[in-house]
């Protein structure tokens, strides 16, 4: 007895396990990302509603036009295009949801998904083509 | 004619060890020895005192699934070499979200507390019929529940959902898919004894279709469907129930039942 | 159920909605300077107000629907859900008086609560 084995320590193992990432297939990370962009999206929703409530928005359109110049420079560009990537991956994965909810594509889930995501992808470069030459208004 | 693998697996007693530790076991594997033919050898030849469940070695009994490599499976029906070639060596854990036991042993009795919840019987719908005759049902309602007639209990699919990892009350796959059985039965009643159980964040809205308990099934079961069926029952059923025709309904003509 | 059923609902709504507020205000004018005058005038549509105050609605709904389902997945208390929701409920109320308050001038002429 004893012979064929060796013990070693592992503190990093936990009396009740959580999900580990070898958990995660395409449904769990689908899920992940809608919960994440989700919430990043309320975020957004406020932070919209706070700058359109701002002075800016009522007093002098003076002020106004300067601050939508300031707004359409590139780095806010490049941020409204990430936004816009967060907004469509809830979008597609949402109509996903709702597909599977009704029923359909149970069986093919995996392709219902990366479908999708090829369709987002299209709507992407087709939305950075048209919004990106408005950096040079 | 045999070669050695590395077998390291979860060591955990908690009435003497402080935390888990790891265990590492040179075992000796022929060509298509399944992880629990590895098991056993660990316990007939290195060390008597390892702890794990099994009984049929042939995937009916459902004694035997663990966390194999990062996966939930059933040691019976997973092959040494099939681990090997990820990974070189075959890295054993107790199944998650239950509680530790021993070593490789979960308590599973909130899996059997839930299994309970959702009333998981057949509840007539109408009364018994003669001795000589049967309830049967038709070929169609049949081929919609076999596959989830085939569950074998091993708590597999419980372990790969992440929802029973962060809701410790949620029913969880293996509960929900037994409701499907019943609640779809033709010859089932009982949809109002399980109202209660199931339409709750913890029955079936709590299901975020992750599809990992219809990937994980030992049995192939398409859980998810099952459960996704279930959803769309009850919506449709509390949809009708607003309408005032439902609440006093006609009385039906049924066939009649002999009685002895 | 409901919660769940809403959400959905919510969702299929919004589809529409964003889709509507996201053409009007980036593609239908591409191109065009963005100036106090045109948004004003933009604002002024009927359909384009009914877009952003429909959108404002759903998306309140949807998004704090969505953040009481993250908030409450943990818990089993009866009592913590109650709180959350009515918690929810007051901020989701205020935000849409809020956002209303942000279109306000374009429907009423004048803000609502502003000085």
């Amino acid at each position: 007895m004893g012979q064929g084995f060796k013990v070693r320590p592992a503190s990093g193992l936990k009396r009740h396990p959580a999900q580990s990432l070898a958990t995660y297939r395409t449904g769990t990370w689908a899920w992940v990302l809608h919960r994440v962009s989700g919430l990043l999206i309320l975020a957004y929703l406020y932070f919209h509603l706070i700058v359109l409530s701002s002075d800016v928005w009522f007093k002098g359109s003076a002020d106004f036009n300067r601050v939508v110049g300031e707004l359409t420079a590139p780095p806010f560009l490049v941020a409204d295009l990430l936004l816009f990537v967060v907004v469509l991956y809830h979008a597609l994965n949402g109509i996903r949801i709702m597909l599977l909810d009704l029923g359909y594509g149970i069986r093919h889930q995996r392709q219902v998904f990366w479908g999708l995501m090829g369709v987002g992808a299209l709507v992407m470069a087709a939305a950075s083509v048209a919004l990106l030459p408005r950096a040079h208004l | 004619m045999g070669s050695h693998v590395v077998f390291q697996v979860m060591r955990y007693d908690p009435r003497r060890d402080v935390e888990p530790y790891w265990a590492e076991y040179d075992v000796p594997v022929d060509e298509g020895d399944t992880v629990l033919m590895g098991l056993m050898r660990i316990r007939e030849s290195l060390d008597g005192s390892l702890a794990f469940r099994a009984s049929c070695r042939s995937g009916i009994c459902g004694s035997d699934g663990m966390v194999i490599n990062g996966r939930s499976q059933l040691a019976c029906k997973t092959q040494v070499a099939a681990m090997v070639a990820v990974r070189g060596r075959v890295v054993l854990e107790p199944l998650r979200n239950l509680r530790y036991v021993k070593d490789l042993v979960v308590d599973q009795t909130p899996f059997w507390k839930k299994f309970r919840r959702v009333e998981p019987y057949l509840m007539p719908a109408a009364a018994p019929p003669a001795a000589e005759r049967r309830m049967t049902m038709p070929q169609d309602a049949f081929d919609l529940l076999s596959k989830a007639s085939d569950c074998i209990f091993c708590e597999i699919c419980y372990s790969e959902c992440p929802i029973n990892g962060i809701d410790r009350g949620f029913l969880g796959p293996q509960a929900l898919i037994k409701a499907f059985r019943f609640e779809f039965d033709p010859r089932d009643d009982g949809a109002a004894a399980r109202l209660a159980p199931l339409s709750n964040v913890e029955g079936v809205w709590g299901c975020r279709t992750v599809f990992n308990c219809t990937d994980a099934c030992p049995k192939g079961i398409p859980i998810t469907e099952g459960i996704q069926r279930l959803k769309r029952k009850l919506v449709a059923e509390t949809l009708a129930g607003m309408q005032p025709a439902y609440r006093s309904p006609e009385p039906v003509e049924g066939p009649e039942v002999a009685s002895s | 159920m409901w919660p769940w059923l809403l959400q959905r609902v919510s969702a299929a709504l919004l589809l529409f909605f964003l889709m509507a507020h996201l053409w009007i205000e980036h593609f239908m004018h591409l191109g065009a300077r963005i100036t106090y005058r045109s948004v004003l005038e933009r604002l002024l549509h009927g359909f384009y107000v009914f877009v952003d105050a429909g959108l404002l609605a759903v998306v309140v709904f949807h998004g704090l629907n969505g953040l009481r389902t993250v908030l409450v997945e943990n818990t089993n208390d009866p009592a913590a859900v109650r709180a959350v929701t009515t918690t929810v409920w007051v901020v989701g109320v205020a935000t849409f008086v809020f956002g209303m308050d942000v279109l306000s001038p374009f429907l009423f002429g004048h803000p609502w609560f502003r000085l």
